[in-house]
């Protein structure tokens, strides 16, 4: 019995190392202060018209698609980014990029689907840099949540 | 050979199964409520200053609470001046204290109501499910059962505290750790690794308890399984309420249905196995690594579920019924299924362990001619099947109360063999006195169904 608890504790041990490794390969290091996207604001947006209307805020109904509008003047061109929305676990939902701040759009919808409900929770806007198919670094992010009525 | 009766046998007696609350573990419990104690009110307060609502509620009732203890005190202490009984003082303060603690057990329960959001039709569809697998749990240890109101805390403890540390936890890790990382797998590891850590860690708290103070009925890897996978499915209760309300049927189906074994009840059941093998330990450093080794497999075994989920990793067809019917169930055997065989092949191996031993002890016993097992009784009480039977003769013969009676004695008997086992396997400090107690328990109670 003692060797079998010991045997399943070790291979717990393996499991939980391996999920360090993974971790650490995706969350290098931490990031250099150097670069800033800035996030003009979190808006209500319109999937029909494709525009937004009313002031930034932080709190969303679900039938309501937030937006994110992206200042990327402040980043050079060279870079390569990527900007979206993820879920709580991280999870992309919707994206824009990769490619360089010029070419990518000022609005981010969460979605562009008219008449969708957003689930409850809370959704993260990230501007990212890439590299090598991931993001490397986190250079603008604003939580929004989505409160169910 | 005649083995002579040990001396002793009052109150305070060394036994390798003292009472409730009775063994030296009560300090170490004690220790442990107020690190627990000061750990949840730092994470109040530190949850509360970075806005996590569920550390804000919980500081609300943290300082409620201690108003009204104050004030409960207050009052008591003030009463008694007028009283010159000191009993009647000390009743007064143990009234005080009770009242607090519902006071207490009221919030807790008020905050696992909402997690639920409040979903009553959603407990009610769930609580069939949770009930009946308490029953074949209960089924399962089929030589000695824990007493119900051990298994009732265990799955208490799951379902209002466990899941109450568990939110104020990952809330707080949620806020300070996870919103800083890069999104992607990295950031799903990080949750999975909270979710792993404080769920296991809240609900292996329970069987830490027991195991501390309620060493007469924690015997083995057997109860260790069994009283750590009543806590989780205390804890999957409630969690599957609160996601119930998005998604009624299909969360009913995930987490009742494919979950109800697998999941926390089979988590939480390694730590319990972990700690019903420490149990049966002699040598200090191997009950450390016992109890470890099974928490490290439950905080693994939830992370990599976990982990697989929230990176995606797991293939999905697109198509919501197979995912649901096909897939969901797949993944739960592929992640969740080497956990739960391995932990249905410790407890045949326990209960096998078990049985043997209770028929050497009862033989033993029966030897000592003393009188409190006779040779005969034997094989009715290795047998769960014939110790039915017997009951159920004494209900048919002469009611329920002699039904009841034959329980009791059975218990007392099943005890008796119980203590000797842990004695023969030196599972003490100390040579103990507390056979002599539950042999004249046993032949109490056969003196009173003679009468």
């Amino acid at each position: 019995m003692f060797w079998a608890i010991a045997g399943l504790g070790a291979a717990g041990a393996l499991i939980l190392v391996a999920g360090l490794a993974v971790f650490g390969y995706f969350e290098p290091s931490p990031p250099s202060a150097s670069l800033h996207a800035t996030v003009t604001g979190i808006v209500a947006y319109d999937p029909r018209s494709h525009r937004v209307a009313g002031p930034s805020r932080t709190r969303f109904r679900p039938d309501e698609d937030p937006a994110a509008v992206v200042d990327w003047s402040a980043l050079p061109a060279r870079l390569t980014v990527v900007a979206g929305w993820y879920d709580e676990n991280g999870q992309p939902l919707a994206l824009a990029g990769p490619g360089s701040p010029r070419a990518l759009p000022h609005i981010v919808p969460l979605s562009d689907q008219p008449g969708r409900l957003i689930p409850a929770g809370t959704y993260t806007f990230v501007v990212g840099r890439e590299g090598g198919g991931r993001l490397t670094e986190v250079l603008a992010r604003v939580h929004v949540e989505v409160v169910g009525t | 050979m005649t083995r002579p009766p040990p001396a002793g046998g009052g109150p305070g007696m060394a036994a390798a199964t003292p009472g409730f609350g009775r063994h030296d573990g009560r300090m170490t419990a004690l220790a442990t409520v107020i690190l627990l104690s000061a750990a949840f009110l730092a994470a109040s307060v530190t949850g509360s200053l970075v806005g996590s609502g569920v550390a804000l509620i919980d500081l609300a009732a943290i300082v409620t609470t201690l108003l009204i203890a104050g004030l409960t005190y207050l009052v008591a202490w003030t009463f008694n001046r007028f009283v010159g009984d000191r009993r009647r003082r000390h009743r007064n303060l143990v009234v005080a204290t009770i009242g607090l603690g519902c006071v207490f057990v009221l919030f807790l329960t008020t905050v696992a109501g909402l997690i639920t959001i409040g979903d009553l039709a959603g407990l009610a569809a769930a609580l069939p499910f949770s009930a009946f697998a308490i029953l074949v749990l209960r089924a399962v240890q089929r030589n000695r059962k824990e007493p119900w109101r051990l298994t009732l805390v265990a799955v208490g403890w799951g379902g209002v505290v466990a899941t109450n540390l568990a939110a104020l936890f990952e809330g707080v890790y949620g806020v300070l750790i996870t919103a800083h990382l890069i999104p992607g797998p990295g950031q799903g590891i990080a949750t999975a690794f909270a979710a792993g850590l404080f769920e296991e860690g809240g609900k292996g708290l329970a069987v830490v308890f027991l195991y501390l103070l309620a060493r007469d009925q924690f015997d083995d890897v057997v109860s260790g399984i069994v009283l750590g996978a009543a806590v989780g499915v205390g804890f999957n209760l409630i969690e599957s309420v609160g996601y119930m309300s998005s998604g009624f049927l299909a969360q009913l189906w995930i987490r009742q249905v494919v979950g109800l074994f697998a999941g926390h009840a089979t988590y939480t059941a390694l730590t319990g196995a972990g700690i019903g093998a420490a149990r049966q330990q002699s040598v200090a450093w191997r009950r450390w690594v016992c109890a470890l080794s099974g928490f490290v497999a439950a905080v693994a075994a939830h992370f990599l579920y976990d982990a697989v989920t929230f990176t995606q990793l797991f293939p999905s067809s697109g198509n919501g019924l197979v995912d649901l019917f096909v897939l969901y169930p797949l993944q739960v055997a592929c992640l969740d299924g080497p956990w739960t065989a391995a932990l249905i092949v410790l407890l045949y191996v326990g209960l096998r362990r078990e049985g043997a031993a209770l028929r050497t002890e009862l033989a033993g016993e029966s030897a000592t001619g003393l009188g409190a097992i006779v040779p005969a009784e034997v094989a009715v009480l290795v047998s769960p099947r014939w110790r039915a039977h017997q009951r159920w003769l004494a209900l048919r013969r002469r009611g329920w109360r002699s039904f009841r009676r034959q329980a009791r004695l059975q218990r007392a008997q099943l005890d008796l063999a119980v203590e000797r086992w842990h004695r023969a396997r030196q599972e003490i400090d100390q040579p103990l006195a507390a056979e002599a107690h539950l042999r004249e328990r046993v032949l109490q109670l056969k003196a009173a169904a003679q009468r």
